[in-house]
């Protein structure tokens, strides 16, 4: 099957990078390990070899059985990339031993004691410590034998990178990587469920057999190329809502029932959210701009006008694949922005004593570009001399700031005549230069000036821009927090600053190409390799990431209005963090077991029961079509892809665990939730799905998207 | 994980509730015996930065000119003098007044039941405008938001901390506490550095009128028992995983009280819910969650508890005016119906209530009718065994580029720090003078540990 290292490179030349299912037409692997243990020996033994399976099974009479755990390998002549993996037998202490090294091979073959056996599958070799993006690795430990007391000297290999450490403990040297192993079709289904996890609001059963299919480079590429769904654009309406808006509970609604509502609060484009989050065809753009507002955060808590703040937010996601520094001016022209962080009417300072509003200065500085502390490019904060983190700006360039940040009023409105002063609110389109109120005295900037030079205010501004952007701190700022939100809170420094990298050039010389961070991040090592059993992994699916988790699993129609209402329960109302310092600091570490992972910062005692609850509510409950909202659907659930198999228990369990755990399900809670669907009769198939999707909802080991 | 929670948990998941707690002790439980009284603390944190400027302003001729000077009609955050609410402090010669929305409180400072702390903010030791100048004895990240929030909730400015004061509070005085499985630390506002120690972690609860229980578990079909005790065994598994286990434990703590929790905040004839006016008023919600918790403390069977409420809001740098009256006036009722509610219950003496906030805002007023970030800021402490009545600390020279304003536009030095403050609360609380640096780690870098307010 040599035949596909062509394609492969082909899309290598195409794409940034090679992803695990871009490989999704290479070959299936062909051999597959199994692992056999003998406890009276106290000794693991792995072959792929069919003859050595039937002869283990035979003695099971002094004591080998299969373990249970498989790896899929390659046979002779199926990958090019592959190499021969060499068996080695030590006949004094009855062990085997793998290598994939020639190098290791030569040497061995010099080693009295050693018996070559030949060769026993094929695989590919670490590079520089790693296995490549869609291959796995596999770890070796060593029991050191009779000298550590544990009698006969033998290797044990894991794939599972936690499972492989926790040997530590039993006093078992770790090895390392020993080789890369390909991925099978049904590990190939895990790892496009698990981008669909980080790079979408959550795997369908449908969604998972396409992408498969698809593969995941081309899904990437059909994702950066989709239509962006649309808020529905909504009239201005003033900032002092008139007595004749009201909401008028009478039967039946109209579109202008719930006027106060509607224009008065972001409930529309709240509901637009959930609705185009579970149902849109542009999973990615909306992932990354769900994480955007998320960064560049402006809440409806302080500017309750849903034709502004859904502007915004529409704003975010036509600019989620462009360039960060074109983003950062979209963001500080906007003027619902304007409104939140007070840089709209904006002033110099008056004679009467008034200073420039230092609120946008601060912020801009502190949350969307450059963070507190001067970082190295892996996101570690760099040191001075006293051991301390060094501050990236000081008060004097925050009072620069805020001075070029004067002089920006409301947009024109249609058919009403500009003011040569401050125009009144509106909060849609982009801000207006008024030069009057402009500051035009000297002005600090991060390690520059703008001298006093009577610039006008969007001269002024884009120097500014330009100045904040090119500071060293914004690549591993803006990397590891798209990071934490996308695929892992705390990631390692060589991811952090793969990804600033690529931020800071794409490869052709742009800096702040976003779609290029974006591949970048999701197609990571890290993202994607073995890195993901590692125990602190993943991150917490945040409230609205859970209500359509489950949403998109059951092939949710919505109109939006009941996920809405779930997630305000669980502590998370989209668009609506307390302060624009998001729901969540990006720096939460997790008191009780010292991990770094934001979304705990809204997980406590309150939040964990409301999860629970939602899914009872989801599953078991009767959800109403609401007779507040025109137009209105109600929300419908298609359980067909888990009641069509769930007769038979571990078929369901099966679906369950690659839908809602990305295979992640332990042995304990799958035994503890069979028990628990074989109680449902075997004729009530949608009870049977109920009991699994309820119970999957509430486990802890589905809260950690990893 | 902490071991006292490890041990709650066993406790808990044990069915420990139901059947009791012998043969179960903390390992720690018999080094000190329980007190025979009960006191709580209940943190109010004013998220944004509450202008203190706006909340005591002097009311003698010279010092309302000062204030004048600065922030005068024209400066679009004036509060005219004839609006003040004039108090006199008992150790000082001079008249102060609270801003116009604060007359709930008013009269409790009269009474002796309220304390003014002026200028205190986070310091690593007393420290003037020229050490500041001269780059001496700064805090990190001074006049950010989550950097002051964290120096104010964990008195440690030196550097990012991981702890919080009312968690090492809680880890000082659990033994008093003895073997019972229920948190020292009860949240109404969520998860907050103030509330997290070394070993304890707190219970978060919902604002009155939430419920803390799981519901559709209640069945007594096999079906319905079978997926209860399916949810129980998962809590117990995949704890391999750390962010795995740090959900399920959190959860299991949650399910483990709800049972003597619910009952309590779901109470329909707790005797002080009508004391507190809670529509369109957060902080009264939270307040009286709390008061009903006091009301039950002997179900709940502590000596010891700390609280924490917060409003948000604060941060005006815009419309400082409007938003404040609101927010104050909100802070103010609320706090007063609590005090009244601690006195119905009879533990006004027992239950001491003060304020934290971000930091002070900008003497000097900015674009837009507000005020920026900042440094020293006054507070309220409120109670039956405070020293009422009287104002600690030093009220700031209220001249822009004077002798406490170090950048020009009214950021105040302060003149206590933190760690004073907390560890005068701590004092109060039982914590002896040895124990005062567990709570407040630098409080040796003043030589006063004690503000004398309570």
């Amino acid at each position: 099957m040599r035949v596909n290292s062509a394609l492969v490179a082909s899309m290598v030349a195409t794409t940034v990078t090679i992803l695990g299912g871009a490989t999704a037409q290479a070959a299936e692997p062909a051999a597959t390990i199994v692992e056999f243990f003998n406890a009276p020996a106290n000794k693991y033994f792995i072959t792929s070899n069919p003859a050595d399976w039937a002869l283990l099974d035979q003695y099971a009479s002094i004591g080998w059985k299969r373990t249970g755990v498989t790896f899929s390998a390659y046979s002779q002549g199926q990958d090019a990339s592959a190499l021969p993996v060499y068996r080695f037998y030590a006949p004094s202490v009855g062990s085997h031993f793998f290598t994939v090294s020639a190098t290791e091979r030569d040497q061995l073959a010099l080693i009295p004691g050693f018996v070559a056996e030949g060769i026993a599958w094929y695989a590919m070799p670490p590079s520089s410590g790693s296995c490549a993006a869609g291959t796995v690795g596999l770890y070796r430990t060593f029991n050191n034998g009779a000298a550590a007391g544990n009698g006969p000297a033998n290797h044990r290999y894991f794939e599972d990178y936690s499972f492989y450490q926790s040997y530590a403990a039993k006093g078992y040297a770790l090895e390392g990587l020993s080789m890369c192993l390909p991925q099978s079709t049904a590990e190939k289904r895990l790892d496009v469920t698990r981008l669909l996890k980080q790079a979408s609001f959550g795997p369908s059963p449908a969604e998972i057999d396409r992408v498969t299919t698809l593969g995941t480079t081309a899904w990437l590429t059909e994702q950066f190329a989709a239509t962006a769904s649309q808020y529905t654009p909504r009239d201005y309406w003033p900032n002092t809502r008139p007595d004749s808006c009201i909401n008028d509970t009478t039967l039946p609604v109209t579109p202008t029932s719930y006027c106060a509502r509607d224009n008065y609060s972001m409930f529309p484009t709240q509901l637009e959210f959930y609705k185009q989050a579970i149902t849109g065809n542009d999973q990615l753009r909306q992932r990354v701009a769900w994480a955007l507002s998320q960064f560049f955060v402006i809440s409806s808590t302080d500017v309750p006008l849903s034709y502004g703040m859904g502007d915004y937010q529409q704003m975010l996601r036509d600019n989620a694949f462009g360039n960060f520094r074109t983003l950062m001016e979209k963001v500080t022209l906007h003027p619902a922005m304007g409104r939140f962080l007070d840089m709209a009417n904006n002033r110099k300072a008056t004679t009467t004593g008034i200073s420039p509003n230092e609120n946008y200065a601060r912020e801009i500085l502190q949350l969307f570009t450059n963070g507190v502390n001067l970082l190295n490019d892996d996101g570690s904060e760099k040191q001075g001399p006293d051991g301390k983190p060094i501050e990236a700006y000081t008060q004097d360039e925050i009072k620069g700031f805020a001075k070029v940040f004067t002089g920006w009023t409301y947009p024109t409105r249609a058919g009403v005549a500009p003011s040569a002063g401050f125009n009144g609110q509106n909060l849609a389109g982009t801000m207006e230069p008024r030069e009057i109120y402009h500051d035009t005295t000297a002005k600090d900037l991060l390690g520059s000036t703008i001298g006093p030079a009577n610039g006008t205010a969007y001269a002024d501004l884009t120097v500014a821009l330009d100045n904040a952007f090119s500071y060293a701190n914004v690549p591993p700022f803006f990397s590891r927090f798209m990071i934490q939100k996308l695929v892992t809170g705390n990631p390692s420094p060589g991811y952090v600053q793969r990804v600033a990298t690529v931020f800071k050039n794409n490869g052709s010389g742009i800096r702040g190409d976003l779609k290029a961070v974006i591949t970048a991040i999701l197609t990571d090592i890290e993202a994607r390799g073995a890195a993901k059993f590692e125990p602190t992994y993943g991150h917490m699916n945040e409230p609205a990431l859970l209500v359509t988790g489950l949403a998109r699993a059951l092939s949710a129609k919505t109109d939006g209005y009941y996920f809405y209402n779930s997630s305000n329960g669980l502590g998370q109302t989209v668009f609506s963090a307390p302060t624009v310092f998001n729901y969540y600091s990006p720096d939460y570490v997790v008191p009780s077991v010292n991990v770094n992972s934001p979304e705990f910062g809204i997980f406590n005692s309150t939040t964990a029961l409301s999860r629970v609850n939602f899914a009872n509510s989801a599953v078991y409950g009767t959800i109403n079509i609401s007779t507040a909202l025109y137009g209105a659907t109600g929300t419908q659930f298609d359980w067909t892809p888990f009641s069509s198999v769930a007769a038979d228990s571990n078929a369901l369990l099966d679906r369950v665990n690659e839908v809602m755990f990305a295979g992640k399900l332990s042995a304990a809670t799958r035994a503890a939730m069979k028990t628990a669907i074989d109680t449902v009769p075997v004729s009530d198939t949608t009870g049977r799905a109920r009991a699994a999707l309820y119970l999957a909802v509430a486990a802890p080991e589905a809260q950690i998207l990893r | 994980m902490n071991l006292s929670r490890r041990n709650t948990l066993k406790a808990l998941s044990a069915g420990a509730l139901a059947s009791g707690l012998s043969g179960f002790t903390l390992p720690f439980a018999s080094a000190q015996s329980a007190p025979s009284d009960y006191k709580a603390l209940v943190c109010i944190f004013l998220f944004g930065g509450n202008d203190g400027n706006n909340m005591i302003i002097p009311a003698d001729a010279a010092g309302y000119a000062a204030y004048n000077a600065v922030r005068g009609p024209d400066s679009n955050i004036n509060i005219a003098q004839a609006d003040l609410l004039t108090f006199k402090p008992g150790n000082s010669s001079s008249t102060y007044g609270f801003h116009p929305a604060m007359s709930a409180v008013h009269p409790l400072f009269d009474q002796g039941k309220l304390a003014i702390i002026a200028n205190a903010g986070p310091l690593l030791a007393p420290t003037t405008k020229a050490q500041y100048l001269a780059g001496l004895n700064v805090p990190y990240q001074l006049f950010s938001h989550s950097d002051q929030q964290a120096q104010w909730q964990s008195t440690i400015s030196n550097q990012p901390a991981r702890s919080g004061w009312g968690g090492r509070l809680a880890d000082s005085v659990a033994s008093m506490n003895g073997s019972n499985p229920f948190p020292v630390l009860t949240s109404i506002a969520g998860s907050t550095l103030y509330t997290t120690g070394n070993s304890q972690s707190p219970l978060s609860l919902p604002s009155s009128g939430g419920s803390f229980t799981l519901s559709g578990l209640t069945g007594t079909d096999a079906i319905s028992k079978a997926r209860a005790a399916a949810l129980n065994a998962l809590l117990l598994q995949g704890k391999d995983h750390l962010l795995v286990k740090a959900a399920a434990e959190q959860t299991e703590q949650a399910i483990a009280l709800s049972a003597k929790v619910n009952p309590i905040i779901t109470s329909t004839t707790s005797s002080v819910t009508n004391l507190f006016t809670t529509t369109g008023n957060s902080l009264a919600a939270q307040l009286l969650q709390v008061a009903k918790l006091i009301e039950a403390r002997a179900t709940i069977g502590l000596s010891r508890q700390i609280f924490f409420v917060s409003l948000g809001g604060f941060d005006t740098h815009n419309n400082q005016i409007n938003t404040q009256q609101t927010l104050l006036g909100n802070v103010s009722s609320a706090m007063k119906s609590f005090y009244d509610a601690t006195a119905a219950l009879g533990v006004a003496n027992n239950v001491t209530t003060f304020t934290l906030s971000d930091f002070g805002r900008t003497f000097k007023p900015s674009a837009g009718g507000g005020s920026d970030h900042a440094w020293g800021n006054h507070h309220m402490v409120m109670g039956g065994a405070v020293k009422g009545g009287a104002m600690y600390g030093t009220f700031p020279v209220q001249q822009l580029n004077g002798v406490d304003d170090v950048t020009g536009e009214g950021r105040w030095v302060p003149s206590v720090s933190v760690d004073q403050y907390a560890a005068t609360l701590a004092t109060w609380f039982g914590v002896p003078a040895s124990g005062l640096a567990a709570v407040a780690p630098n409080i040796g870098a003043f030589a006063n540990k004690n503000l004398g307010f309570v």
